[in-house]
């Protein structure tokens, strides 16, 4: 007797999102997934068609990052996996919780060089935290939970879930209740308490102790901990770039973002500081540029949910393995109990000196950017969203653009990719439709993506996205200039196209602007516009991004 | 000293999982001196002997990292000073020659005749190495190593653990 659990397994597939409460699904169909795809027909789940699968697996990985909740993108076989691939690659480097579904050729094409085929799995392995071949319509139900509980938990991460296209098609009784057999994995980890004391008479006997905020402080929801904390002990908050937004950056502690092109304060206090405190922070090349001089004559404690990061980059590092926010309350009440007040240190006194001078300095003279990034800020609401391109454009944001609360600064921190910001605005919109969200991009990154203008205007997801247009890929002009001796080679993309023609010709509103006060104007308009706008900016090409630790040299080698 | 350490993984008996674990040394260009796959004590287990030249910090962040795998449940590295280890040897030979018997009797070698000269021998991979040289003496056609497969010593110093 067949019952209501008796299905294809495309449908199953459906069933089972739906089960995890997905509402959207980003993709391009395909060959492979057209049974998939047929079955969304009589789903619940709403399905964005993007113009090029990058984009797509870049719009799941945005939606993912302004919630929390798993973003899940879907692709064909072959060159539709290949596609999504760079973004499933941004997700895994930044930890964020994306599902990708491919399609798979039928199952005795495989291995057999069939039109579309690729060994998915092969190719993703490593770029994904797990990857899945159901080769059953049975296997669907269970592979499908274990991937959200997989991408979601722990150190969260994509999953690929590749499905031959006759396992879509055959049909057989689903078992949805299944629970998964997962049991070598561990979600979470109890900090040590022993460990935790350790941590707290390291910081008892620190002079000069400083708090970094890392991309998990976010995930984990530890700024408010992570506040008392440095309230506690009246030491400087600082960031990583995936960090920002984990802790008002209006605080008045905190310091914004170190690392190549953190502030010039927040780079000159950790390298003043005794006790470097990382609250999921996984101290990347980037953060901390030369890693033996980041930790000389000091000591670092690192909270963290994944226990390989324990002392991977640093070797003075006592790590504490387990949910920060567990380990951050089970420390300050440690802390509490033995601290002194620390008001008017010698260090809070060298903090409140070091911002007082710093915060907001444009080094290197008058540029345009940084003024464009402050007005954005002044006319956005804390909640309001601003993704990034990948550059100069990224490093000023990250110097200039205050980050008032969790999940409003959206960057590709440790894959750098360019085309990101645009399509995970998209996401990111279609996530929180409630607040504006802006991509701050360059014409260079811009273009890599500028397709999603198709997928904005058609599935009506308005977003702004603002382009820093100096005609040149211009992070790679900077080092040309700075670096290579001014030997400029392939960094002039020149005054083409002409973005606000581009825009129109996909039916979004695009504008060219003449200053910073007509800027602002744009800007102004461009929050009520109905659909998305995209605003040109020119920029002069010879904006250096300041301060800025060249590659290889310490941070207290900042160049400004 | 020798930096040779092994890898002890415990891992669930799916596709996929040598491939990943291998990876991880791959990516770091590491080679990999021998793999050893085989069931385990528990059902829906498998067990991956490896060895591998690198130093301890070196070992330390392999272990990490193959724990980071999903279908790893357990790693456990060790020096192999710290293992019994063990390895399988087969050879084929061109013909009985004389002599050849009295080798394998100096090694424990097993010397089979039928359908062909074959000889079999179970030890320490140096032991094989050695027993090879003097084969080398014979003519050999073909020889096929298993690699080590090893357990650790009750005794065993410097063995790291991961996971349970």
């Amino acid at each position: 007797m067949q019952t209501d659990n008796y299905m294809s397994g495309a449908r199953a597939i459906v069933r089972a999102l739906e089960n995890e409460g997905v509402d959207v699904i980003f993709g391009i169909p395909g060959g492979a997934t057209l049974p998939l795809y047929d079955a969304l027909k009589d789903g619940k789940i709403r399905h964005i068609l993007a113009r090029h699968e990058q984009s797509a697996s870049h719009m799941a990985d945005g939606y993912a990052r302004a919630s929390g909740r798993v973003g899940v993108c879907s692709a064909t076989s072959g060159p539709g996996a290949t596609n999504l691939l760079t973004g499933v690659a941004t997700a895994y480097m930044d930890s964020s919780p994306v599902v990708a579904i491919t399609g798979q050729v039928a199952k005795p094409f495989i291995g057999k060089d069939a039109f579309q085929e690729i060994d998915t799995v092969g190719v993703y392995m490593p770029v994904v935290k797990y990857a899945m071949q159901p080769l059953t319509p049975r296997e669907i139900p269970e592979s499908i939970k274990m991937a959200f509980f997989i991408s979601s938990t722990g150190r969260q991460g994509p999953v690929l879930v590749d499905i031959p296209k006759d396992v879509q098609t055959g049909s057989d009784e689903m078992d949805f209740s299944r629970g998964t057999d997962l049991k070598g994995y561990e979600t979470t980890y109890k900090p040590d308490p022993a460990r935790v004391r350790e941590a707290a008479k390291l910081i008892l006997q620190a002079q000069r102790p400083i708090i970094l905020v890392g991309g998990g402080a976010i995930k984990a929801n530890a700024g408010p901990m992570a506040v008392e904390l440095a309230e506690t002990l009246m030491a400087p908050i600082a960031s990583t770039l995936m960090g920002k937004g984990a802790v008002p950056e209006n605080h008045f502690l905190s310091v914004g973002p170190i690392g190549m092109h953190g502030t010039y304060h927040a780079n000159r206090l950790i390298t003043e500081s005794d006790l470097v405190i990382g609250i999921g922070a996984r101290f990347s090349d980037r953060t901390t540029m030369d890693a033996g001089e980041f930790e000389r004559e000091k000591m670092i404690i690192g909270l963290d949910i994944d226990p390989t990061e324990a002392k991977k980059n640093l070797k003075n590092e006592l790590a504490v393995t387990g949910d920060v926010n567990e380990s951050l309350a089970m420390m300050l009440q440690f802390v509490k109990s033995m601290m002194p007040y620390a008001e008017n240190s010698p260090w809070n006194r060298r903090l409140k000196e070091l911002k007082d001078q710093f915060e907001g300095k444009v080094f290197g003279g008058q540029a345009v950017s940084p003024v464009i990034i402050k007005k954005v800020r002044e006319q956005l609401a804390d909640h309001d969203i601003v993704t990034t391109e990948v550059g100069q454009t990224q490093a000023w944001a990250e110097l200039f653009y205050k980050a008032l609360k969790p999940r409003t600064f959206i960057t590709s921190g440790g894959l750098g990719t360019m085309g990101f910001g645009f399509p995970a605005a998209l996401g990111a919109k279609v996530a929180r439709f409630g607040s504006n969200v802006v991509d701050l991009a360059g014409d260079g990154s811009f273009q890599m993506t500028s397709n999603s203008l198709a997928t904005s205007v058609k599935e009506g997801i308005p977003v702004i996205v603002i382009i820093f247009n100096n005609s040149t890929l211009g992070m790679i002009a900077q080092w040309q200039r700075m670096v290579y001796d001014n030997r400029m080679v392939a960094s002039w993309l020149g005054e083409s196209p002409d973005f606000s023609y581009l825009a129109k010709a996909y039916g979004a509103e695009g504008v060219k602007v003449n200053g910073t006060e007509d800027f602002e104007r744009a800007f102004k308009e461009a929050l009520n516009n109905e659909v998305t706008t995209v605003i040109d900016v020119p920029i002069p090409p010879e904006e250096n991004v300041l301060p800025f630790v060249p590659s290889g040299k310490s941070l207290r080698e900042m160049i400004v | 000293m020798s930096n040779k350490r092994m890898f002890f993984i415990r891992v669930a008996d799916r596709p996929g999982v040598l491939f990943r674990i291998t990876s991880v040394f791959r990516r770091r260009n590491f080679n990999i001196e021998s793999v050893a796959v085989g069931k385990a004590n528990i059902p829906g287990e498998s067990k991956i002997v490896i060895s591998i030249d690198v130093d301890e910090e070196g070992a330390d962040a392999f272990a990490r990292l193959v724990k980071r795998i999903i279908d790893v449940y357990e790693v456990i590295e060790a020096p192999q000073e710290s293992c019994t280890l063990r390895e399988l040897t087969l050879v084929r030979m061109e013909s009985n020659e004389a002599g050849l018997e009295n080798v394998c009797k100096n090694y424990g070698a097993k010397l089979t005749v039928n359908g062909g000269v074959y000889i079999e021998y179970c030890g320490e991979p140096q032991n094989s190495d050695m027993l090879l040289k003097e084969l080398g003496k014979y003519k050999i056609k073909d020889i096929s190593r298993t690699g080590v497969t090893a357990l650790v010593k009750e005794s065993g110093k410097d063995i790291l653990r991961f996971g349970h």
